[in-house]
């Protein structure tokens, strides 16, 4: 890749009559280094012979200019210059390439994040028509907007909206169910598996490697695989025709292989692994022959409209269209552009995988402020060697410089420093890579990089100009009797300049403290928070197939059987994950169903609430020896009691009333437990109970297991599984790693902005640095006369950092009230969250101070043992 | 006087273009030089001095045919003229003078 952008280089700079045969003495050259170094060493000699191609027999008579003797001796003088200076303060130097690379490196890095977050179903051929069908319910008196509609939303629409061209469904094999595909002996897990009508490849575009686009979901039980799956099973063969079982919690079943497409660097919300025809198995019939418009919200509708027309009013016209058809259309829907749903669908309840806008903006924010801090030292720093580089623009006055050339001699200084940061940020660039691949799971190719070159330039260049324009100005105005009349060449204002400046970078530090701080503390707090059951030494063991489920007593008997083993319960949901079954219920059957609340409903074994060690706080729990109406026994939680209306003791021995097939019917509350998180901390607790009907099936078992030697028990109970499913692999998750995994973009978040915060402190701290050696310089003369009438180094520390304090001050009335209500905005994110003390706002303040302290103390540690009468001598 | 202005680094391109007659171009001859001479001669280098000598009229040049190794691209033939032949054959002589002007009591200095 280096190969090839040096060529381009190369051609562009080349005398066009010269070009192609030089290129192939280059090639040669190039193959010769092939046969004896690595690809890279061989692309490195190669750009070093481009580089030394660059002289003036070779390159386009129109560059000529740049050997020329007449004009570029001006240019010659000021590189010289600039190099010289750059040279001779080697610190200053350092300081400045340093902060500007890293803050170059950072804005890189979030760029290329952002630019793919942003490429999500961008692929799609008329992505701008694609809309998915939202459907927006009340619950519990909240308007929800489910990503979901109804079975036999997209025939209705489709006959009675001629503005829709096309739609089409998917069904998820829910989220929550994995699927084993087998082939022969080899076995793959995979969850991302959809059913899809057979328009589905038509509207959604993915290269079709084998296969029909058009027929290759019309068969009931076709599958078509993604390119990354089909590769693990067969080895860059054509599939289509072989046969491969999906095993999964509705069963087991052969499907034929009829089409391959290419997922690999394409992104999209969906993306899914594989893709089976609608008509396929219990669901994909269930679907077929379902036309109901409201409720059975479990299918993604996804619509294609014709040009020209307007997504709200036509999604607006679906509830009055379903009118038409139904009694009570309680539900609306709306539309949600394909290629906003990655970014803007806010559902994770749904099995929606995502990003979020919100924290792109506030990366975008960042990237800005990094550059910002670092422009402003460059700034900074530069106007701080003002004192010592007015000789030379006397000088350069006296003999005839112009304003103009100055003013371009100094851009030229900072275009100088740029470009060496450019070189720096590169090399980081290509150095960090790798860690930023492992961090974001995102491949970044070396060009990727390179592509972005010609954009570090631009970057570079703005930079240059933005941070090169006040020193040189400044410089350049400054008052030539002034200068070699030996007079302090500061004037007020330009010191208010510098101030601000200083003040802003203040700001901005304070802020990203604040954010990390808080942070930081609410993960920590989810991480401690108690739940309401016990989380540990709990394993989650999935029961894959339906023929683990129906033999479900065995499992657990013989899992029990195990030492080191201390209970075995059975559940529809673990408590990390959304219980998808709910119904409305209410106290009195005469109450009408409107006036029910939503109760979420986990069918369980009678040991599951002491297994998890759920509080019961009246009544008792299931008990199989109390025989009689155990299927309609239910536990329900303190939320639910509550939504209900009722006390504990009103409730107890009570029944609720649901609607189901055959009419209301009246469940018994034999306990009630105390409200236990099984949502993640964003959401509030939800009404709650516990059922144990028969025939519902159980998806997992949870094994409560001993703190010591688990791994014997985990190895005990992987034996005990083979011997009993050899064909099935054992799985198992640890509970509270499963409920951890809820906060994982909570926890991704927290690090990109504690890296950045860091990243962003240190430029600030150079700053202040660059800014106390400047002031320190400024008042050396100060400092000596001081010194020379008795001041102690106390007394000169208390005057120096007094000013800093100010500054600081200035800053913390600006930034803590803006860092307290962005952050009070992202706790209400979450349903639990920690309050905002003084200590979230003190505390950033104090570090600021800290820091700058050590800083300043540094630099007058080395200034005030200067002996006076070297400084006072000139004078 | 310098009659046929010639730098050391050209006078062995401009040797070689010689020693090489018909196979002299851009890669040969830096092959031929690095191998003779055992010294790495830059493609910038060679190209420069070859380009300028034609200028000055010491070398002809001729497309020649493509070869794979070179990715399809023609090769540039170098010849030397009978102009360059002369100022090699100046350049000769001017040091030939000189070595015959070293006295005896030099010429005899040895260091083995």
């Amino acid at each position: 890749m280096i190969k090839r952008f040096a060529d381009i280089v190369f051609k562009w700079y080349c005398r066009k009559d010269y070009y192609l045969d030089i290129r192939g003495d280059l090639e040669e050259n190039y193959m010769k280094h092939r046969e004896r170094h690595s690809r890279r060493i061989a692309d490195l000699m190669f750009l070093k012979e481009i580089l030394l191609l660059f002289r003036p027999s070779i390159i386009q008579p129109g560059l000529n200019f740049l050997f020329s003797t007449n004009q570029s001796a001006m240019l010659k003088n000021y590189i010289k210059i600039a190099f010289r200076n750059l040279q001779r303060q080697k610190a200053y130097t350092a300081v400045n390439v340093l902060g500007l690379s890293i803050g170059i490196t950072s804005l890189f890095f979030i760029l290329i994040f952002i630019e793919s977050e942003f490429s999500y179903d961008k692929h799609h051929k008329d992505g701008d028509r694609l809309y998915r069908v939202s459907t927006e319910a009340t619950v519990n008196g909240e308007s929800v907007t489910m990503i979901t509609s109804p079975p036999g939303l997209k025939g209705r629409i489709l006959a009675d909206m001629p503005e829709i061209e096309a739609s089409t469904r998917i069904v998820s094999f829910l989220g929550i169910s994995k699927n084993i595909m087998r082939l022969g002996d080899r076995a793959i897990t995979e969850t991302r598996g959809y059913l899809a009508d057979p328009n589905y490849f038509e509207i959604f575009n993915y290269p079709i490697l084998y296969g029909s686009r058009e027929r290759m979901l019309e068969q009931p039980q076709s599958l078509v695989l993604s390119k990354t799956l089909a590769d693990k099973f067969f080895d860059e063969v054509d599939p289509v025709g072989e046969t491969i079982t999906i095993v999964n919690d509705y069963g087991t079943s052969d499907y034929a292989v009829t089409g391959v497409y290419d997922d690999r660097g394409i992104n999209s919300h969906m993306n899914p692994a594989f893709v089976c025809s609608m008509n396929s198995g219990q669901i994909g019939r269930y679907v077929v022959g379902n036309d109901r418009l409201v409720g059975n919200n479990f299918l993604f509708t996804y619509v294609k409209l014709r040009p020209g027309t307007d997504a709200k009013t036509s999604s607006e016209k679906i509830q009055g269209l379903i009118a038409n058809h139904v009694e009570s259309p309680e539900n609306a829907h709306g539309y949600l552009p394909v290629t906003d749903i990655y970014l803007h669908s806010s559902a994770p309840d749904q099995g929606n995988i995502g990003g979020d806008i919100r924290y792109i903006y506030i990366l975008i924010t960042i990237a800005i402020l990094i550059l910002a801090i670092a422009c402003i030292n460059f700034a900074n720093m530069a106007a701080a060697q003002a004192s010592k580089r007015a000789k030379e623009i006397g000088v350069r006055k006296t003999f005839g410089a112009l304003k103009r050339m100055i003013v371009t001699q100094f851009l030229g200084e900072s275009m100088a420093i740029t470009l060496l940061s450019l070189i720096v940020s590169i090399a980081a660039i290509f150095l960090l890579a790798p860690s930023y691949s492992s961090f974001t799971g995102k491949e970044i190719a070396t060009m990727q990089i390179l592509e972005k070159i010609g954009f570090l330039v631009a970057i570079g260049l703005v930079t240059s100009l933005l941070a090169g324009s006040y020193p040189s100005f400044y410089l350049s105005s400054l008052k030539l009797k002034n200068i070699l009349g030996g007079r302090s060449s500061n004037s007020a204002g330009s010191f208010i300049v510098r101030k601000v400046l200083v003040v802003f970078q203040f700001v901005v530090g304070i802020l990203l403290i604040v954010g990390s701080m808080t942070t930081a503390k609410q993960l920590n707090f989810i991480q401690s928070k108690p739940l309401g059951f016990n989380s540990t030494n709990q394993l989650v063991v999935p029961l894959q197939s339906e023929e683990v489920i129906t033999q479900l007593t065995k499992v657990k008997s013989t899992l029990l059987a195990i030492p080191g083993v201390q209970a075995v319960a059975g559940t529809t949901y673990t408590p990390a994950q959304f219980v998808l079954s709910d119904n409305l219920f209410r106290a009195s059957p005469a109450q009408p169903s409107e006036d029910g609340i939503i109760i979420r409903q986990n069918d369980v074994d009678s040991g599951l609430i002491e297994v998890l060690g759920i509080e019961v706080v009246a009544g008792r729990t299931f008990d199989e020896s109390i025989s009689g109406q155990a299927d309609r026994s239910i536990v329900v939680n303190e939320a639910a009691v509550r939504a209900l209306g009722l006390t504990n003791e009103s409730i107890l021995n009570n029944d609720i009333y649901t609607e189901e097939r055959d009419g209301v019917v009246g469940y018994n509350v034999i306990g009630v437990v105390s409200d236990f998180h099984s949502r993640s901390l964003h959401r509030p607790i939800d009404p709650y109970l516990f059922a144990m009907r028969p025939g519902n099936n159980m998806s997992s078992v949870i094994v409560k297991i001993d703190a010591n030697n688990y791994q014997r028990t985990i190895s005990a109970l992987e034996d005990r599984w083979d011997s009993l499913f050899p064909t099935l692999p054992f799985e198992f998750y640890f509970l509270d790693q499963q409920l951890m995994a809820q906060y994982e973009s909570d926890q991704k978040f927290a690090q990109i902005i504690n890296l950045f915060t860091t990243v962003a402190l240190v430029l600030c701290l150079i700053g202040i640095f660059g800014l106390t050696s400047f002031t320190v310089q400024q008042s050396l003369k100060e400092i000596s006369i001081r010194k020379v009438l008795g001041a102690s180094m106390g007394n000169i520390y208390t005057s120096l950092a007094l000013k800093f304090l100010l500054l600081v001050g200035i800053a913390a009335v600006v930034s803590v009230p803006i860092g307290m209500i962005v952050m009070t905005k992202w706790l209400e994110l979450f349903a639990y969250h920690i309050n905002l003390g003084v200590s979230a706002a003190v505390f950033p303040v104090l570090i600021i101070i800290g820091s700058s302290l050590i800083v300043i103390s540094y630099k007058l540690f080395f200034a005030a043992r200067v002996n006076p009468t070297v400084i006072l001598r000139g004078d | 006087m310098k009659k046929f202005q010639l730098g050391e680094f050209e006078e062995i391109v401009l040797l070689t273009v010689a020693v090489l007659d018909q196979e002299a171009y851009g890669f040969g001859i830096k092959e031929e030089i690095e191998s003779r001479q055992e010294r790495s001669v830059s493609i910038g280098a060679l190209q420069s001095a070859l380009r300028r000598m034609e200028k000055k009229g010491y070398l002809t040049s001729q497309k020649g045919e493509g070869s794979t190794e070179r990715g399809g691209r023609p090769k540039l033939f170098f010849r030397i003229t009978a102009y360059g032949m002369k100022a090699l054959d100046y350049n000769k002589n001017v040091r030939l003078d000189l070595w015959n002007a070293i006295p005896k009591s030099v010429s005899n200095l040895s260091y083995d």
